[in-house]
């Protein structure tokens, strides 16, 4: 199993998921991936399918329609994973609260582990958010 | 066709001449560059806490809470859209919006600062008024005005209802 665990911390894929936020994180999601930051250098590439992901990166307040999207998007990434609530509407839907089609932030759908707050946040936040985030497989493998 | 050969080879040259692309980001700080608004940090020193921020706040990130005693302004960065208008609307100037951009948590209700101000108390009936600071910066705007001796620092120190009780009474006296 220690195999497993060691390739999770050394090349988790992230699958990135917008429930509803306004592309200003999505952008800055794509920005990381440029070579102009590369996370490639720690391993991180960015996958099609929540099946093959370990990093969840979620965008945006959750609406009223993306809300069965995203809990079928949870439960099809294998476990253990980590969640990264990408931008201030993640975190706690930001200027989106109170209104009618907004049943967010994502913390009160699925496990969120690391929060990255900022509109949007900056590429380097972004890597920082990640890295913290595989700093929780490391904490499991101690366990 | 010559030149396009030419210019390949010299783009070729200058790319080998120039280092790597990439930021080394997480080895080697990449601070954020000037003007960026980032991490709002408050002056304790220069705020009065008229609270100008949280009526102003498009995401009601700001919060003013009042127990009597203490006024509390309380920033919640999990919930700050970093647009700068309290930096704006701020009358003392005591808001900045700093470089500072990565606030990565695990715990969200962990990113929040707060300014703690003294509120004053009526001299007459005992009701909270205003906080002491922003009291003796509306007393200071008003010094010029011709006023008995000893008036504004008494008047000052009341709440709304019973100022009005106090003027009615010394107008009824004729003593203003």
């Amino acid at each position: 199993m220690k195999i497993f665990e060691w390739s999770r911390r050394k090349s988790p894929w992230a699958f990135h998921l917008n429930t509803g936020s306004c592309n200003n994180c999505d952008i800055e999601i794509v920005d990381v991936l440029t070579p102009r930051f590369d996370v490639e250098r720690f391993g991180i590439l960015l996958q099609g399918s929540p099946r093959h992901a370990d990093v969840l990166l979620v965008t945006g307040p959750v609406t009223r329609q993306v809300l069965p999207r995203l809990k079928r998007v949870y439960e099809q990434v294998p476990k253990p994973n980590v969640v990264v609530a990408v931008g201030t509407c993640a975190t706690s839907t930001g200027c989106y609260e109170g209104s009618y089609n907004v049943v967010g932030p994502v913390d009160r759908v699925i496990p969120v582990d690391v929060y990255v707050p900022g509109c949007p946040p900056r590429p380097q936040a972004i890597i920082d958010g990640v890295v913290a985030a595989l700093g929780k497989f490391k904490a499991e493998r101690s366990d | 066709m010559k030149t396009v050969k030419f210019r390949i080879i010299a783009e070729v040259l200058r790319s080998l001449a120039s280092r790597a692309y990439t930021l080394k980001y997480p080895r080697i700080a990449s601070p954020a560059p000037q003007g960026f608004r980032g991490k709002l940090e408050y002056d304790i020193e220069k705020c009065t806490g008229c609270a100008a921020c949280v009526q102003n706040c498009p995401a009601s990130a700001l919060k003013s809470t009042s127990d009597g005693n203490r006024r509390t302004i309380e920033v919640w960065y999990g919930k700050c859209i970093y647009c700068g208008r309290c930096e704006e609307v701020c009358p003392e100037k005591a808001i900045t919006l700093t470089t500072t951009y990565s606030l990565v948590t695990g715990r969200k209700e962990d990113i929040k600062s707060s300014v703690q101000l003294e509120i004053n108390r009526c001299s007459r009936c005992g009701k909270p008024i205003s906080t002491a600071k922003q009291i003796d910066k509306v007393r200071l705007q008003v010094k010029d005005l011709v006023l008995p001796e000893g008036y504004d620092a008494y008047i000052s120190s009341l709440c709304l209802d019973c100022r009005k009780a106090v003027q009615a009474e010394l107008l009824l006296a004729g003593r203003i």
